[in-house]
C-alpha cells in the first residue's frame, strides 16, 4: 500500500511539475489550447459550410446540413487529443534530456510507470480547456443524451490512452536517437491521415481503384476510427452503438498500453541512458 | 601528522548545522565498465578520433574495469584530467548510466535498482527546471523522494543554503551561484547517506564554499567528490583516487601518505599542491579492496 502510495505521489509530482512549466506562460498556453485547434478547424469548416451547409441533399455521404458542425467539433476534439498525446513524450523527453533534468528520474529513482502516468495526467489536464470549449459548442449546437455524452467521453479517454501509448514508444525512440524523430513524425502523420477526424468514413467507398482497396481495410480497422465512430454515433444518435467498436477500442487501448510500457522500459534502460 | 592537516579547524566543523546525522553508505564497485555509443552523424566524420578506447562493438569505453570499495562514512576525492571518466563514474554511481560490465552495489543494493537508498548527486551543473521557482523545484524533488513533512525540510535546507528570500523566484532569475546553492539544497533534501559531488564548490562564493564544506563534513554521509581544487582534497577527503583514461591509476589513503610519498624535499616543506601533484606522479598504487576502521584526520569527537 505504501509502495502504491509512493508511486501515486511520484506521478502526481511529475504531473504538477509539467503543468506548472506549461502554465509558466499562461496566455501562450491558453492560446495554444483553444485558438490553435480553431485555426486547424477553420479551413475544413469553410469547405463543409460551402458544400454540405448549403444544399438540402448533401454531396458528402454520412453528413448532413444539421450534423456537420457537431461532426467536426467531435473530430477536432479527438484530433487535438491525438496530436497532444502522441507528441508529448517526444517533446518532454527531449527537453529533459538536453537540460539533463531527466537524470532526476534515475537519481531518485522514479518508477517508469510513475513517469508515464504523471506525464499522461498532465496531458489530460492540459487538454481540459480544449475539451470544455468544444463540448460547450457541441452542447449548444447539438445537445445529446446523458448516455451519448458518457460514451463520447469514454471514447476521448480511450483515444488518450492509445495516443499516449504510441507517444511513449515514439518518445523512447526519440530519447534513444533523435535521428528517428522525422520518421516518427511520419508515423503519426500516417495515422492521422488514416483516421476520419474530418471526413466521414463512408467517403472511402467513393475512392477510385486501387486506393479504395488499400485504404478501406486500413481505415476500417484503425482503432481510432472505431473510437470516433462510437462517439459520433452516440452523440448524434445516428444509430445503435456498435459493441464491436467498443470492445475493439478497449482491447486495443489496454494492449497498446501494456506493450508500450514494456517496450519503453526496455528502451529506457538499454538506450535511453546513453546520452552522456 | 602531516603539516597541512593543521589548516583544518575543528571548531568550524562543530558549528556547522545539518539536521540529522546519517550513517554513510558502503559502495562496492566490481569490474565496472561503462560504454557510450559513438555519435552517428553522416555530415561530421571525425577522422582523428582516438580509437584506443573504442571496444569491438564500436562503442566508446569511458570506464574500464574499475574496482573500488568505499567504506561507510569515507570521503573520497576523485581527480583526473578532463575526460578521464570522473563524471561517467558519478553518473553510474547515481544510477543514471547502466554499466556495460560489472556492478555497483550501494548498501547491498544495485545502483540502478528502484529499491536503493536515495543518493545525493550534485552534477557539475544544476539539475533544476529553470521555468520553475526554487520552491517548486524543491517541492518536486521532495515528492520524488517521498519525503514526509517536506514543507519543514524545504524550509530548513533553504535556510541552510541562504536562499530564504529568493526561494519564490524563478530559477532563470538566479545567478550561477544561487542556482548552485539551490542544487546543493536539492541534494541535502532527502538526507542521503551517499553524496556524489562533481566539482561542487566552484560556483559558490568564498564564504558559502566554506559553509558548504562544513555541512558536508558534519554529515556522516559517504562522500565521493571530484575536484580540481587541491585545497578541497586536502580539507575534505580521506582518500584520493586518480582516474586516467577510464581506469584507476592511483588509489591512495591519506593515512598512508607518508608511506608512499615524502612531505618534505630537503629543508623545504611542500605546499599541498606540490605535495599532491608529487604524490600523483610518484605514489605507487595502493590496493584498497577491504574496509578498515577509519582514522580520520578530522574526526569529530
Amino acid at each position: 500500500m505504501i509502495y502504491l502510495d509512493n508511486k501515486v505521489r511520484e506521478a502526481l509530482a511529475i504531473a504538477r511539475k509539467e503543468i506548472l512549466i506549461d502554465l509558466r506562460f499562461s496566455i501562450a498556453f491558453l492560446f495554444q489550447s483553444i485558438v490553435s485547434p480553431i485555426g486547424r478547424l477553420v479551413p475544413i469548416l469553410t469547405v463543409y459550410a460551402a458544400t454540405v451547409g448549403r444544399d438540402v441533399v448533401s454531396p458528402i455521404p454520412g453528413i448532413s446540413k444539421e450534423t456537420y458542425l457537431p461532426f467536426l467539433a467531435l473530430g477536432i476534439i479527438f484530433n487535438t487529443i491525438w496530436r497532444e498525446s502522441t507528441t508529448v513524450f517526444i517533446e518532454k523527453f527531449k527537453r529533459d534530456k538536453w537540460s539533463r533534468t531527466i537524470d532526476l528520474f534515475f537519481i531518485a529513482p522514479v518508477h517508469i510507470s510513475a513517469v508515464v502516468v504523471g506525464i499522461g495526467l498532465s496531458v489530460i489536464v492540459q487538454n481540459i480547456p480544449t475539451l470544455l470549449a468544444f463540448l460547450l459548442v457541441l452542447l449548444i449546437v447539438y445537445p445529446t443524451t446523458l448516455l451519448g455524452f458518457f460514451i463520447a467521453f469514454l471514447s476521448f479517454l480511450l483515444v488518450t490512452i492509445i495516443g499516449l501509448s504510441i507517444g511513449l514508444i515514439l518518445g523512447g525512440a526519440a530519447l534513444s536517437s533523435e535521428n528517428t524523430t522525422p520518421f516518427l513524425t511520419y508515423i503519426t502523420a500516417t495515422f492521422t491521415f488514416l483516421t476520419p477526424f474530418f471526413y466521414p468514413v463512408e467517403i472511402i467507398a467513393k475512392l477510385p481503384y486501387p486506393f479504395d482497396l488499400i485504404l478501406t481495410p486500413l481505415i476500417k480497422y484503425n482503432p481510432l476510427n472505431s473510437a470516433l465512430n462510437l462517439a459520433r454515433t452516440a452523440w448524434l444518435g445516428s444509430g445503435p452503438v456498435s459493441l464491436f467498436d467498443l470492445v475493439y477500442v478497449l482491447f486495443t487501448a489496454f494492449l497498446l498500453m501494456f506493450i508500450s510500457i514494456n517496450l519503453f522500459h526496455f528502451i529506457w534502460r538499454r538506450f535511453g541512458l546513453q546520452i552522456g | 601528522m602531516l603539516n597541512y592537516f593543521s589548516t583544518f579547524r575543528q571548531d568550524e566543523i562543530k558549528s556547522a548545522t545539518i539536521h540529522k546525522m546519517i550513517q554513510g553508505s558502503s559502495v562496492t564497485i566490481t569490474n565496472l565498465s561503462v560504454d557510450y555509443p559513438l555519435p552517428f552523424n553522416i555530415f561530421r566524420r571525425n577522422k582523428h578520433r582516438d580509437l584506443t578506447q573504442v571496444n569491438p562493438h564500436g562503442r566508446y569505453r569511458a570506464l574500464h574495469d574499475i574496482n573500488l570499495v568505499i567504506c561507510p562514512g569515507e570521503r573520497v576525492g576523485i581527480v583526473g584530467m578532463n575526460g578521464a571518466g570522473k563524471t561517467t563514474l558519478f553518473r553510474s554511481l547515481a544510477g543514471v548510466l547502466n554499466p556495460a560490465d560489472g556492478s555497483i552495489i550501494i548498501d547491498n543494493v544495485e545502483a540502478s535498482s528502484p529499491r536503493r537508498h536515495p543518493v545525493g548527486y550534485m552534477a557539475a551543473f544544476p539539475l533544476l527546471y529553470r521555468q520553475l521557482t526554487g520552491y517548486e523545484n524543491l517541492h518536486y524533488v521532495a515528492n520524488l523522494y517521498h519525503i514526509n513533512n517536506y514543507e519543514e525540510r524545504i524550509k530548513k535546507v533553504t535556510e541552510l543554503v541562504g536562499l530564504t528570500d529568493a526561494i519564490d523566484k524563478y530559477v532563470e532569475q538566479y545567478s550561477t551561484g544561487m542556482a548552485a546553492r539551490l542544487d546543493f539544497a536539492r541534494i541535502l533534501l532527502p538526507d542521503p547517506p551517499l553524496l556524489i559531488m562533481d566539482e561542487p564548490f566552484g560556483s559558490f562564493d568564498l564564504h558559502f564554499a566554506e559553509e558548504a564544506k562544513k555541512i558536508v563534513l558534519k554529515s556522516q554521509a559517504t562522500v565521493i567528490m571530484a575536484t580540481h581544487n587541491l585545497n578541497d582534497i586536502e580539507e575534505m577527503t580521506d582518500r584520493l583516487i586518480l582516474l586516467h583514461r577510464g581506469q584507476v591509476l592511483r588509489d591512495i589513503n591519506f593515512n598512508e601518505l607518508s608511506e608512499v610519498a615524502p612531505t618534505h624535499v630537503g629543508k623545504k616543506t611542500l605546499s599541498t599542491s606540490e605535495f599532491v601533484e608529487g604524490l600523483l606522479r610518484r605514489a605507487s598504487r595502493v590496493e584498497k579492496n577491504y574496509c578498515q576502521p577509519l582514522h580520520r584526520r578530522h574526526d569529530i569527537s
